[in-house]
């Protein structure tokens, strides 16, 4: 039935295993997914608690419309408090594992505890075992997928797993899924790892129930033609994300030496095409028409090997950021991350600070194991990404994340570090675009730009269509500041809705104007749950969702001045570039109003703390309670 | 003396030239649309929905940007060393 789908509770300290029928309440009021999550994250781990410690809970969770076949509707949120940086640990995953997972008799896992030696969870057509993973452990993150359908002879198998990175607790540790899907931020890996838990493994035979299959069929095939017959989607299909690369370093919105420069000079060779050399074939997650994820084979060199992906960030986190010009150093690289079970963003982005630190001297040979960090070095990329995975030598020092190893470096390399609320930011330069700037500083899990992107605003749109989508004014122009805080507000209710119906966000309004949005969202979760969630509700639910994560920040000593960009975006004017992006950088000022904005347009205080009046709108509990 | 603007192709247009980038010979009072015009003419494929022909703007569906802009009217004259970019609009991380 559409509303007695299940919940899990895991204690691994007890070896304890139940379920219970998720309350319709909290789907009318989170959803499923990141929003659900997001409720146990606040609900569910008390204030305070080591992110390592048993007391983290482990939170799993399909989208609301898991099973769909549009949309790339197969993505799982995975939450924690996170080892990274004590803020919002979540991470979103796409791939095959969610659909097998409801599938499989359940929606939603919390796990907690610690098990006392290496296991795995094994959930088949509703039941749920613990089971040893002893033999696993030491398995990359490709070895322990396949090892799993071997054990049980069952090559539909779907595991979430972690690598070498997850087990040996690299604070940016990610969780896997087939050959490249990743959970990549905040550690979700790391979290994984201090549970000895490897792997959660499903198979699923059962139904999957919506309240109007015939008319949800009808209107998913609807959603399909629409994303194919785009011309975007139709470049996503042959390029996949690599295509964002040569309008972004052709206008100079690429960092590249870290933070020094917003365009890889020379760096004609990570162009898109480039990439023809070695693909095989496109591929694509569960529910997409798509396929924006490129298969290829690297076939000569002492580091052949077949793989998927890779991404535009990877592209960034091992071409532009370190200066390294060929798109095999970043399929090498990338390959490796996803053998490890390592964030490729916060890997990237820590390397191409110890490369510039090196080059300013603050770094030097004694405390690097002997490995000179020069730009563009590919042989010390694949050396830095192996010892960080493994805690090994200097590797262990860049393993906890920023903050830590600022303190071990010393206080002058904090200035280089590319990081907000302790999480690298990605590969691209918002000096010259504030509304990016804005989203970076304000996601709730750190820099990231998947919380509350506005990348339509790079496009020169006519105002009138702007302010039909936002609701209000906002400039066409990139590198003004007016009404970028509305669009940031309204971006960040549109993803905590997507990331909480499970849907792919390449297929809402984050890369196309006229891509499926608030509308779309709510008939396709009428058909699916009887629920008649209009555009209004579904932002209060989005509001409530973004709060709620506020809320849990606060509540771990996270403030307005945690709100902010690092200072390099203040003092350090872009050195390249078109005209319009060239000796940009963040105005003080402008970036204060923007962000006092963005708080009112929430209903939270200046402090950007919500206030009572909102949180009894939302029906926020702040008191702590407790779901079992 | 010569003036030349860069038009560069990026996307599926990059797909159709076969190459990344030109240079065109600028004549007076040159505009945008007359360089698209003849990039429909001489590419023909996806250069000939360039412009919406109900608002003789640049498609919502196509992204071309003028020294790192994003324009729309398609009237503008151009200048000495301009870039062209024409790409799609794809935005992302």
């Amino acid at each position: 039935m559409v509303w007695k789908r299940n919940i899990a509770y895991i204690d691994l300290t007890q070896g304890k295993v139940s379920k219970k029928i998720i309350p319709k309440s909290l789907r009318k009021q989170f959803l499923g997914g990141r929003g659900i999550n997001a409720y146990h994250l606040y609900n569910h781990i008390a204030p305070g608690i080591d992110p390592l410690g048993p007391e983290n809970a482990l939170l799993i969770g399909t989208g609301l419309l898991t099973g769909i076949p549009a949309l790339g509707a197969g993505r799982c949120d995975i939450a924690a408090k996170s080892p990274l940086t004590g803020a919002v640990g979540d991470s979103n995953i796409g791939g095959f594992f969610a659909p097998e997972l409801r599938l499989a008799g359940i929606d939603h896992l919390v796990i907690t505890g610690k098990a006392n030696k290496p296991v795995y969870l094994w959930i088949r057509d509703g039941e749920i075992e613990i089971l040893d993973a002893s033999h696993l452990w030491g398995n990359d993150t490709f070895e322990t997928q396949t090892n799993i359908r071997s054990d049980h002879g069952d090559e539909e198998i779907k595991s979430l797993v972690i690598g070498v990175a997850g087990e040996k607790l690299v604070r940016y540790a990610n969780v896997r899924t087939g050959m490249k899907n990743a959970a990549g931020r905040t550690g979700m890996g790391c979290v994984m790892g201090s549970k000895n838990l490897k792997a959660i493994a499903a198979r699923g035979t059962m139904d999957i129930e919506f309240s109007y299959p015939e008319k949800l069929l009808e209107y998913c095939s609807e959603m399909n033609k629409m994303i194919t017959s785009s011309r975007w989607a139709r470049a996503q299909s042959k390029w996949g994300t690599l295509i964002i690369y040569s309008n972004t370093n052709t206008t100079g919105l690429i960092r590249t030496r870290n933070f020094q420069k917003n365009m890889l000079e020379g760096g004609e060779d990570l162009e898109p095409e480039i990439m023809d050399r070695y693909t095989i074939g496109m591929s694509g997650c569960y529910g997409c028409s798509v396929h924006c994820r490129h298969r290829y084979v690297l076939e000569e060199g002492p580091y052949a090997h077949f793989g998927e992906g890779p991404e535009y960030t990877s592209l960034g986190a091992f071409g532009t950021m370190v200066d390294c010009k060929k798109m095999e150093t970043v399929l090498v690289a990338n390959h490796l991350v996803n053998k490890y079970g390592i964030d490729t963003l916060e890997i990237g982005g820590i390397i191409a600070w110890t490369m510039e630190l090196w080059e300013k001297g603050i770094l030097t040979e004694d405390m690097t194991d002997g490995l000179q960090l020069e730009w563009g070095n590919e042989e010390v990329l694949f050396e830095l990404i192996r010892k960080i995975s493994n805690r090994e030598g200097f590797g262990n020092i860049l393993a906890d994340g920023f903050k830590p190893a600022i303190e071990k470096i010393g206080k002058e390399s904090e200035y280089y570090a590319m990081q907000i609320k302790g999480m690298s930011n990605l590969h691209s330069d918002e000096r010259p675009t504030p509304s990016l700037a804005l989203n970076i500083a304000t996601a709730t899990r750190g820099a990231d730009h998947l919380r509350s992107r506005p990348a339509i605003d790079l496009y020169g749109l006519p105002e009138e269509l702007l302010e039909e989508i936002y609701g209000g004014p906002v400039s066409s122009d990139y590198t003004s500041y007016k009404g970028k805080s509305r669009e940031v507000w309204w971006q960040e209710l549109l993803y905590a809705i997507t990331d909480s119906i499970g849907i792919c966000k390449f297929q809402t309004v984050f890369c196309a104007v006229h891509a499926p949005k608030w509308d779309e969202f709510s008939k396709l979760i009428y058909l699916t749950s009887g629920m008649e969630l209009p555009k209004p509700q579904l932002m209060e639910i989005g509001e409530r969702i973004t709060t709620i994560e506020r809320m849990f920040n606060i509540r771990e000593g996270f403030s307005r001045r945690d709100d902010i960009v690092p200072e390099r975006f203040f003092k350090e004017p872009t050195p390249l570039g078109f005209p319009i992006v060239k000796g940009k950088k963040i105005d003080r000022g402008k970036f204060k109003t923007m962000l006092d904005e963005y708080y009112a347009y929430h209903e939270w205080d200046n402090e950007g703390v919500p206030t009572t009046e909102t949180l009894q709108k939302l029906g926020l509990n702040t008191e702590q309670s407790q779901t079992t | 003396m010569n003036e030349l603007i860069k038009v560069m192709f990026h996307a599926s247009f990059r797909e159709v030239t076969g190459i990344r980038e030109i240079e065109e010979k600028l004549e007076k009072n040159c505009t945008v649309k007359s360089i698209l015009d003849k990039l429909a003419k001489n590419y023909g494929k996806d250069f000939n929905s360039i412009i919406d022909p109900k608002t003789d703007e640049i498609s919502i569906e196509v992204l071309v940007m003028l020294n790192g802009r994003g324009i729309r009217a398609t009237d503008i004259i151009l200048k000495d060393k301009d870039v062209l970019v024409i790409t799609l609009p794809l935005g992302g991380g």
